[in-house]
C-alpha cells in the first residue's frame, strides 16, 4: 500500500509545476447560483423503514458501539 | 432475427406495431441475463421485471418505452432491490428509495431486469476492484470490460439487455464501451440527475447510457434529462434532445487532440481512429488538429480531486444507519476502522487517503486547491477549442481492452487508461464513444466531444459517423 | 485574587436554530419531541447517493440576522464540508460554511446601564445540526451507559452560527450581550431562543492577559452553558481557574471545558492539542448563494423596530430607567402592550404600573397583560383617575383587581363600587384631627420625632375611610396637624 501510494503521490505533484497563483479555482465545471428549496414540509419516512437497514437497533434508534 | 439483436428502437417499434410483446422481450433478455457467462449482473430480479412487462402490455396506450429490458449500474439507488456499488460494505444493503433518473426511466416504461457489476464504489477502469469479481468482456473472456461500469457495458455487448445504464466520472461509461465495442455517453455534467447515484467524486460523476446505436442512447437520454429538485446541481434542460439522423457533416469542423494522438496511445488504436475520422471529410466536414495545452495534467489534476471529493463521501459507512458492521469492535474507534477496515477494498482505501491527504491542513493549497486550478486551466483550454471547432476527437482509451490482471499490480498503469476520457470529465462536457473498427481483434472507441449542453450536435455528429464508419463487427460466436 | 492586574478577553459563539418548518437541506418537518426517527429521510439519514438541497427560508433569516447584527450580507456564499467522524453525524461531515460566509464582520448594539455599546461580530454562518446521540441508563452519561443510540429527528435542523470578537471582559456583560442578543433573534422570529431546550446555545472563549497588554493569552472554550446565569457563573468561575493558575506559576493549556453549575466546578472536556484538522472543503453538491441585493435591501428595510433602538427611545424619551427597558421589553408583547399604554398615558406611570401592580396582579391568575381584561385604555384610565386625585392608590388597585375579574370601565366601577377619593379637605382635617385626638400616646410620640408613627395614622385613616383617602395627603396632613394640635 505504502509504495503504491508514493508512487501515485509522485505522480500527482506534477500540478506543483505550474504557477497559478491568480487562476480562479474551480469548484463547479458548469456555473450554477441560487439552488433553493422551498421551506415545505414533505412526508419523512416511516420510521419503521428509517430503521430497516439498520445493522442493530435499540429502543426505536440506531445502536452504536460502546462509546468509552 | 432474435429478439436480443434488436436495437432499443426496433424493439419499441415493433411493440407499437403488435409484432411483439414486451413480456417476450424481456424474457428473452432474462434467459440470457440468468445464463450469465460474463458476470454482468449482481442482482436480477426477474419477478418483478416480468410483472413489469406484462403490466405494460396490458395497457391500452404504452409508454413510450414499452417495456424494453434495462440494466442498472449497482452504483445506482433501487427501491428495495440489493444495491451494492460493487462494494462488501454495503452487501445486502437494499435501498429505501429510487434514483431519480431510474425512476423517470420506468415511468417511461423501462423495465429494470437487474443490477450490474462494477469497479468498487466507481473507482476502477477495469471493473477488477470489483468485491464480488470482475466482469468478462463478450469479446474475449480473458480480458476486461474496462471499468468502472464494466458490467453495464458487457451486459449490452453481449446482448443480455440492448441498452444500460452507467456512470461516468473520469471516463467510467466510454471507456467501457470503448473496449466492449458499444455505444456510451456521459452528459453534461448536471444533465441528468445525480439524486439517487452513490457518490464517488460529486463534482464529476454523471450518469449516462449504454447502447448499441447512437439513436438507441439518444432515445434513453431523452427520458432522462432536466432538472430534479432533488439534485440542486441538475440543470434546467434547454431543448429536448432530438433523435440524430443527420447523414453528413458539411461545415462540421473536428477538432483532433494532438496530445491524445501520439505516444502513449497504442498504434492499433489511433490506426483505426485516424480512419474514422477520415469519414469526416468524405462527409463534408473538416478535421482540424487542436491543441488542449493542459490536458496532460488531467490525470494528476483528476487523482486530487477524485479522491479528495470521495474521501468526504464514502466517510458516511461507518456501520450505523446501514450495511456492513464489524462484529468484534470493542469500542467506538475500533468499530469505525474495523468496519470500514474489513468493508472497503484496496483501491477505495487508497483513493480515501490519497484523498485525505490532499485535503488536510497545510496540504490543501498545494494538491486540492492547486488541481482546482489547474482544472479552471483545462475548461479554458476547451472554451479555447471551441472557439476554432464544433466537436473535438480521440481515441477513447489508450489500447484495447487489455488481460485480467495486467494491471491490478501498478495502480498507476490501471489510471492511465482514463487519460484521454479524463480532461473531458474535469471540463464537464458531454462526450460519447462510438465503436469505430477493430485492433488485433478487439474493438477501438472514437471519442467526441462537445461544448456544455451540446448533446443534441454531439449525437448528430456520432450519428453521422456511425453510419459512415459501418461498424458492424460482433463479439465471436454471436452469430450473424 | 488582584482583579485590576488581569484584563480577561471573552468571545461568544453562538448557536440558533432556525425558525423554518423544514430542515436546512431535506423537506423534513422539523421535529418537537416526537418518537424517534420518525422525521427523517434519505438525505438527513446520509443513505448512499442522496443529496442536500438548501433551504431557501434559512437563507432569508440568516440575511436578516445579519442584518439586525449590522453585518455585511456577502455577495456570494458557499457551503463547505467540515469533516469528522461522529455517530450524530450520519454523513461524517456537517454541511457548513467556512471561506465565503453569508454574514461578514458587523457590530451588534446593545444598551447596558451605561449606555449603548456595540460588540463586534465577527461573522454569521448557516450550517446544520447533528443528530441526538442518547445514552441509556447510568443516568445519560456516556461513560455509564448500558448503550448509546442515535435518534436522528433533529439531525439536519438549520443552525445560525454567530461568532462574536473577543471583546467582552467579564461574565456579567457577557450575560447582558447574551440576553439582547437573544431578545433581537426571537423579536425578528429568526429563533425560538429557548437556552434551556437547546434551541439557543452559547460557548464562550476565555483568555487573561496582564490589565493593559495587546497580546491575547491562550484561551480556552467553555462549552454548552444553557442559561444566561451559568454562563455568567460559569465565565467569572474560569476567569478566576485562569488567574489562579498563572499567579500560582502555571500556564494555562488550550483546551475544552465544562462548567457544572450545581458544584462550580469546571472539567476539561478535551484537549485541544488533538485539535481537529476538519479539512474544509468547499460543497461540490451545494451551488453558490448570491443573494439579489434588491432582494436584500427589501428584506432588510422592512424590518421592525430593533429591541435595543426601542429600548433606547423609552429610556430617551419616556425617561425610563435602563432597568425599566429591561423589564419591560421582554417579551415582546409585553413591550407593544406597553407601549400602547404609554400612547395614553404619561409614560414613566405607565411603565411603573405595568411592570408593577398589573403584571403581578395578572401573575397571580396566570395571565398576561396582552390577554387580559386590562386593556390599554382601561389601565390608562385607572392611571388618569390616580393622577387627577379622583381615585387613591389602594382604590385604584382594587380598581384594577375588578376590570382584571370582571372586565368594565374603571370610572363606572369607581361610581358602582363607591370608591372615588375623598377629595374634601375640611373633611380629611377633620378625619385626621379625629384620630390624633384618639390617639394621644402615638401623637405624642410622633411630635417627638418618631416619624414612622405617621405610618400609623395613615393606616387607621385608610382603615376609617376604605382606602379612600390619598395615603400621601394623609401623612402630609398628619405631621401639619400633630404640630398644631
Amino acid at each position: 500500500m505504502q509504495d503504491e501510494l508514493s508512487a501515485i503521490l509522485e505522480y500527482v505533484d506534477q500540478v506543483q509545476e505550474l504557477d497559478l497563483g491568480a487562476v480562479v479555482p474551480t469548484t463547479h465545471a458548469i456555473p450554477l447560483e441560487n439552488v433553493f428549496r422551498d421551506d415545505v414540509p414533505k412526508p419523512s419516512v416511516p420510521a419503521e423503514l428509517a430503521l430497516r437497514e439498520a445493522p442493530e437497533v435499540l429502543a426505536g434508534g440506531f445502536a452504536v458501539p460502546r462509546m468509552g | 432475427m432474435a429478439l436480443t439483436d434488436l436495437t432499443a428502437e426496433q424493439a419499441i417499434a415493433a411493440i407499437g406495431a403488435g409484432q411483439i410483446s414486451a413480456t417476450d422481450l424481456v424474457t428473452a433478455h432474462l434467459a440470457r441475463a440468468e445464463r450469465d457467462d460474463w458476470h454482468s449482473f449482481l442482482a436480477i430480479d426477474s419477478e418483478g421485471a416480468l410483472a413489469r412487462a406484462r403490466e405494460i402490455d396490458a395497457m391500452p396506450e404504452r409508454p413510450p418505452l414499452a417495456g424494453v429490458p434495462i440494466a442498472i449500474k449497482d452504483a445506482l439507488s433501487t427501491r428495495d432491490l440489493p444495491t451494492t456499488a460493487g462494494s462488501k460494505i454495503l452487501e445486502g444493503f437494499r435501498p429505501i428509495y429510487t434514483a431519480t433518473c431510474v425512476a423517470r426511466l420506468e415511468q417511461a416504461g423501462a423495465v429494470v431486469i437487474g443490477k450490474t457489476n462494477m469497479d468498487e464504489f466507481a473507482m476502477g477502469s477495469s471493473c477488477e476492484n470489483s468485491a464480488f469479481g470482475p466482469s468478462l468482456n463478450p469479446w474475449d473472456a480473458t480480458r476486461v470490460p474496462g471499468g468502472s461500469s464494466g458490467g453495464s457495458a458487457s451486459a449490452v455487448a453481449a446482448r443480455q439487455v440492448p441498452w444500460s445504464l452507467g456512470s461516468d466520472t473520469g471516463g467510467s461509461i466510454r471507456q467501457p464501451a470503448a473496449l466492449c465495442g458499444i455505444v456510451g455517453l456521459k452528459p453534461t455534467y448536471g444533465a441528468v440527475s445525480r439524486y439517487g447515484l452513490i457518490a464517488f467524486a460529486s463534482s464529476l460523476d454523471q450518469v449516462g447510457p449504454f447502447a448499441r446505436t447512437v439513436r438507441d442512447a439518444a432515445l434513453l437520454l431523452q427520458r432522462m434529462v432536466g432538472r430534479d429538485p432533488m439534485d440542486a446541481t441538475s440543470l434546467d434542460w434547454p431543448e429536448p434532445i432530438a433523435l440524430p439522423n443527420a447523414e453528413r457533416l458539411d461545415g462540421v469542423r473536428v477538432g483532433v487532440i494532438e496530445e491524445l494522438m501520439g505516444e502513449g496511445i497504442e498504434p492499433g488504436v489511433r490506426a483505426a481512429c485516424q480512419a474514422a475520422l477520415e469519414h469526416v471529410r468524405a462527409l463534408g466536414g473538416t478535421l482540424v488538429p487542436i491543441e488542449l495545452p493542459h490536458a496532460h495534467y488531467g490525470l494528476a489534476t483528476y487523482y486530487l480531486i477524485a479522491p479528495a471529493e470521495c474521501s468526504a463521501n464514502l466517510a458516511r459507512f461507518d456501520g450505523i444507519r446501514y450495511g456492513h458492521r464489524s462484529a468484534d469492535a470493542e469500542n467506538l474507534l475500533e468499530h469505525y476502522e474495523r468496519t470500514r477496515g474489513e468493508g472497503f477494498g484496496a483501491e477505495v482505501k487508497r483513493r480515501i487517503m490519497l484523498g485525505t491527504f490532499a485535503l488536510s491542513a497545510g496540504y490543501y493549497d498545494a494538491y486540492y486547491g492547486q488541481a482546482q486550478r489547474v482544472r479552471t486551466l483545462i475548461i479554458e483550454d476547451f472554451a479555447e477549442a471551441f472557439r476554432q471547432v464544433d466537436v473535438v476527437a480521440s481515441p477513447t482509451s489508450p489500447s484495447v481492452a487489455f488481460p485480467l490482471g495486467e494491471r491490478t499490480d501498478d495502480p498507476l498503469s490501471m489510471y492511465l487508461s482514463d487519460v484521454c476520457t479524463i480532461p473531458v470529465s474535469l471540463a464537464g462536457l458531454p462526450s460519447i464513444s462510438i465503436p469505430c473498427g477493430l485492433s488485433d481483434g478487439l474493438p477501438v472507441g472514437l471519442q467526441l466531444a462537445a461544448p456544455a449542453f451540446g448533446e443534441n450536435r454531439l449525437l448528430s455528429v456520432a450519428h453521422a459517423l456511425e453510419a459512415a464508419i459501418g461498424f458492424r463487427d460482433r463479439p465471436a460466436g454471436f452469430g450473424e | 485574587m488582584s482583579p485590576s492586574k488581569w484584563e480577561a478577553v471573552i468571545g461568544i459563539e453562538i448557536h440558533a436554530q432556525l425558525l423554518t418548518r423544514t430542515k436546512m437541506f431535506c423537506g423534513c418537518a422539523l421535529s418537537f419531541g416526537d418518537p424517534p426517527n420518525t422525521h427523517t429521510c434519505p438525505v438527513c439519514l446520509a443513505h448512499p447517493g442522496a443529496l442536500p438541497v438548501a433551504n431557501r427560508e434559512a437563507i432569508r433569516l440568516a440575511i436578516i440576522a445579519g442584518h439586525a447584527l449590522g453585518c455585511e450580507i456577502a455577495e456570494r456564499s458557499v457551503f463547505a464540508r467540515k469533516n469528522y467522524f461522529y455517530p450524530d453525524l450520519p454523513k461524517a461531515y456537517q454541511i457548513s460554511q467556512y471561506d465565503e460566509p453569508i454574514c461578514g464582520p458587523g457590530r451588534f448594539r446593545y444598551l447596558t446601564e451605561h449606555g449603548e455599546k456595540a460588540l463586534g461580530i465577527t461573522r454569521a454562518h448557516l450550517e446544520e445540526d447533528a443528530a441526538k446521540l442518547i445514552h441509556l441508563g447510568g443516568e445519560g452519561r456516556r461513560a455509564d451507559a448500558e448503550g448509546s443510540v442515535v435518534d436522528f429527528n433533529r439531525g439536519g435542523t438549520p443552525l445560525l452560527e454567530i461568532v462574536t470578537e473577543p471583546e467582552l471582559h467579564d461574565g456579567a456583560d457577557a450575560a447582558v450581550f447574551l440576553k439582547q442578543l437573544r431578545q433581537t433573534l426571537v423579536h425578528l422570529r429568526i429563533t425560538d431562543g429557548s437556552m434551556e431546550q437547546g434551541s439557543m446555545r452559547a460557548d464562550a472563549n476565555i483568555s487573561i492577559r496582564l490589565a493593559g497588554a495587546s497580546a491575547l493569552g491562550t484561551k480556552t472554550e467553555l462549552k454548552n452553558m444553557n442559561s444566561f446565569t451559568f454562563l455568567e457563573r460559569g465565565i467569572t468561575a474560569e476567569i478566576e481557574r485562569q488567574i489562579a493558575v498563572v499567579e500560582s506559576g502555571g500556564v494555562v493549556t488550550q483546551e475544552t471545558l465544562h462548567y457544572e453549575p450545581t458544584t462550580g466546578q469546571i472539567t476539561s472536556l478535551r484537549s485541544k492539542e488533538e485539535a481537529h484538522d476538519y479539512r474544509y472543503f468547499p460543497e461540490p453538491d451545494l451551488v453558490p448563494v448570491v443573494p439579489d441585493r434588491a432582494w436584500v435591501d427589501e428584506l432588510c428595510g422592512g424590518l421592525p423596530e430593533l429591541p435595543v433602538d426601542r429600548r433606547a427611545r423609552w429610556i430617551h424619551d419616556f425617561g425610563l430607567t435602563f432597568e425599566d427597558a429591561e423589564v419591560l421589553s421582554e417579551p415582546a408583547q409585553l413591550g407593544d402592550y406597553f407601549e400602547q399604554v404609554a400612547a395614553l398615558a404619561p409614560p414613566k406611570s405607565a411603565a411603573n404600573w405595568v411592570r408593577g401592580d398589573v403584571r403581578a396582579l395578572l401573575r397571580e391568575r396566570g395571565q398576561e397583560p396582552w390577554d387580559s381584561e386590562v386593556t390599554p385604555s382601561a389601565l390608562a384610565e385607572i392611571i388618569g383617575l390616580v393622577d387627577a386625585r379622583e381615585v387613591s392608590l389602594p382604590s385604584a388597585k382594587a380598581v384594577l383587581a375588578r376590570v382584571i375579574d370582571h372586565g368594565g370601565e374603571p370610572r363606572a366601577i369607581v361610581t358602582e363600587l363607591g370608591l372615588g377619593a375623598i377629595q374634601d379637605e375640611a373633611a380629611l382635617i377633620a378625619l385626621v384631627d379625629g384620630l390624633i385626638a384618639e390617639n394621644p400616646v402615638q401623637a405624642q410620640q410622633l411630635r417627638d420625632g418618631k416619624d414612622k408613627l405617621v405610618g400609623f395614622f395613615v393606616g387607621q385613616a385608610m382603615k376609617a375611610t376604605q382606602g379612600r383617602a390619598d395615603p400621601a395627603r394623609i401623612g402630609d396632613l398628619v405631621r401639619e396637624r400633630v404640630a398644631v394640635g
